[in-house]
């Protein structure tokens, strides 16, 4: 018989985790399970791993194989949180999101020896790999949440069969949280008589570590994101440039990677600011909050954003942000705007940063609070906001000592 | 640890080399059985890991009937009956047997010996888990689950373990931002 503390075991499906040759897929769905783990009982994480087959003949002999492999193969390892991992392999053939999420649950069925998920809370990460693999797979009294992160989410309500697939998802869970109004927005939109089901919980943000020293000057700046069109790097660079003609003890970390990558490097070199300008590589999050301490300014020039992660963090940081009204950013911020740091319109040009940086000069360091900034966004953001959410409605019944009516 | 990953088909390589490269940088060896190497001309593996292809992998082996008829007994008879004042010619013709008719014997029936899982089998015992005390038998892509599935006993009954990763094998990877 199940104890009390068993109903409170969960599972989290997502077809992303960070894994060696890819480092920083999933590291959301990482740092849920990290900010979610506590006040459950055994947390079990299903990471169904796509495998591609590219010999249509051999399917067959290869999925027989997979399934005499599996439990042999098939160990279950620490992760964050004190959870528990399983990597599964999932062939697939499929080329629409609707096949593959079929796919994705048909493979988890032969994991699970065609035994349901034990526990009672199922958590997916993505509606169709996620959400349609946890339904297929639940017991038939767990109660199944989904998270949708998908920034190519339109993607999916393009393919028929995958939107189809994703009404039933929405028909079958029990509720499903966008990570940002604009994803809910988009939902909503596509699924309109599902609008009750749909909530916003925001992805969880780390407020651990701050700086020891606080910012005294807008010095040193900082960029953190992918080096493309869509996030304004070059307007970021340009701005940089002109801004260090008045003040040559400017610097810039450009932190990322992308196929602007060579053409900023070059641009840098054409401004004569090469020597002021370090282009690094992605870096672990604990690297990237170390760098965040030793630098003064967040500049996030993104043209469209529907969160902007790095924004809160680099106020959880202790550092002030320059940063363009994207979309996400009016949002997260929202009634902190000048106490976080100075926003700015998006132009397709750098003025609209230069001016903003000079306005946010004058103004720093008396016109900001950047210590109430932080501690609205940990209420907002912060793993315990953000688990406190989501356990609302994964045990509505029961605290964390299985005690009713909480 | 020693790990042994199964690539025949060669589509997960960059995943095989970001493994190979972990568990090298813990102290372990790695072995990684390729169907075609050319296939990783632009996926090269980390510096101290062998590449080893399953062609000349069974290539190298030949069944104890084969060997003891076409290489043991010719080679027997011609060093006793060849001795004395005949030794240097009794050399020379043993190396030419070798070359010229044993090798092309055993290339002939190499088709044979690869067609029939029992022989990769050996192959693979003996030269892969026996000499390099593999601890972890990773299967690394779809291409290598028939294969890995037919060496299944084989393996575990040399005290390896078969597993989809041997990233598991050590705590989880920090993650990456940028």
């Amino acid at each position: 018989m199940k104890s009390e503390a068993d109903d409170r075991d969960v599972a989290v499906l997502t077809p992303w985790y960070p894994v060696p040759h890819h480092k920083y897929s999933g590291a959301f769905v990482q740092a849920m399970v990290e900010a979610t783990a506590p006040g459950c009982g055994a947390v079990t994480l299903y990471h169904t791993d796509g495998w591609r087959l590219k010999a249509p003949e051999d399917d067959v002999a290869a999925e027989e194989a997979h399934q005499r492999l599996l439990p042999d193969a098939l160990r279950p390892a620490p992760t964050a949180g004190g959870a528990s991992l399983l990597r599964v392999p999932i062939l697939m053939r499929g080329r629409t999101f609707g096949s593959q999420a079929v796919e994705h649950a048909r493979g988890l069925g032969w994991a699970l020896g065609g035994e349901p998920i034990p526990a009672k809370v199922v958590h997916a990460h993505v509606g169709l790999r996620g959400g349609w693999t946890a339904l297929e797979n639940a017991r038939p009294d767990a109660r199944v949440f989904v998270t949708e992160h998908a920034s190519y989410l339109h993607q999916v309500l393009e393919q028929p069969d995958s939107r189809d697939l994703y009404e039933r998802v929405l028909d079958r869970c029990t509720g499903l949280f966008a990570v940002t109004d604009a994803l809910r927005e988009q939902l909503v939109e596509a699924f309109p008589a599902f609008a009750h089901k749909i909530d916003v919980i925001s992805n969880p943000i780390s407020f651990e570590l701050t700086r020891d020293e606080p910012v005294t000057a807008l010095r040193r700046w900082l960029y953190v994101g992918s080096f493309i069109e869509r996030k304004g790097v070059g307007w970021v660079l340009e701005a940089f440039a002109k801004c260090r003609a008045e003040d040559p003890a400017l610097t810039l970390t450009m932190i990322g990677d992308g196929k602007l990558a060579e053409q900023l490097e070059q641009r840098a070199a054409e401004l004569q600011v090469e020597d002021a300008v370090t282009f690094l590589p992605p870096v672990t999050p604990d690297e990237c909050t170390r760098l965040m301490r030793e630098h003064d300014l967040l500049v996030h020039a993104a043209r469209w954003e529907t969160f902007g992660v790095s924004i809160i963090e680099a106020v959880a940081a202790g550092m002030p942000v320059l940063v363009t009204r994207c979309g996400g950013p009016e949002r997260t911020l929202a009634g902190i705007e000048d106490a976080a740091g100075q926003m700015i319109d998006v132009t397709e040009d750098a003025d609209s940063i230069i001016d903003g940086y000079r306005r946010l000069r004058d103004r720093f360091p008396r016109d900001l609070d950047l210590a109430e900034a932080r501690r609205v966004l940990e209420e907002r953001f912060g793993y315990g906001a953000v688990a406190k959410a989501h356990h609302r409605h994964w045990f509505p019944e029961t605290d964390a000592n299985g005690e009713g009516d909480t | 640890m020693n790990v042994l990953f199964l690539a025949l088909g060669g589509s997960r390589r960059n995943v095989i080399v970001a493994e190979a490269e972990e568990v090298i940088a813990a102290g372990g060896a790695v072995t990684v059985l390729v169907g075609k190497p050319a296939k990783w001309r632009n996926d090269r593996l980390p510096e101290g890991a062998d590449m080893m292809e399953q062609r000349r992998l069974v290539r190298g082996y030949r069944p104890a009937a084969a060997r003891l008829l076409v290489d043991r007994i010719p080679l027997f008879l011609m060093r006793f009956f060849l001795r004395g004042p005949l030794r240097g010619f009794g050399a020379r013709l043993q190396s030419f047997y070798r070359r010229r008719i044993a090798r092309p014997i055993h290339h002939r029936l190499l088709g044979l010996y690869q067609r029939n899982p029992a022989k990769a089998r050996s192959a693979v015992h003996r030269d892969l888990l026996g000499r390099r005390s593999i601890d972890l038998v990773v299967v690394g892509d779809a291409e290598s689950m028939v294969a890995a599935s037919e060496l299944r006993d084989v393996v575990v009954g040399a005290g390896a373990r078969l597993a989809y990763t041997a990233a598991q094998e050590r705590p989880p990877a920090g993650q990456v931002r940028g």
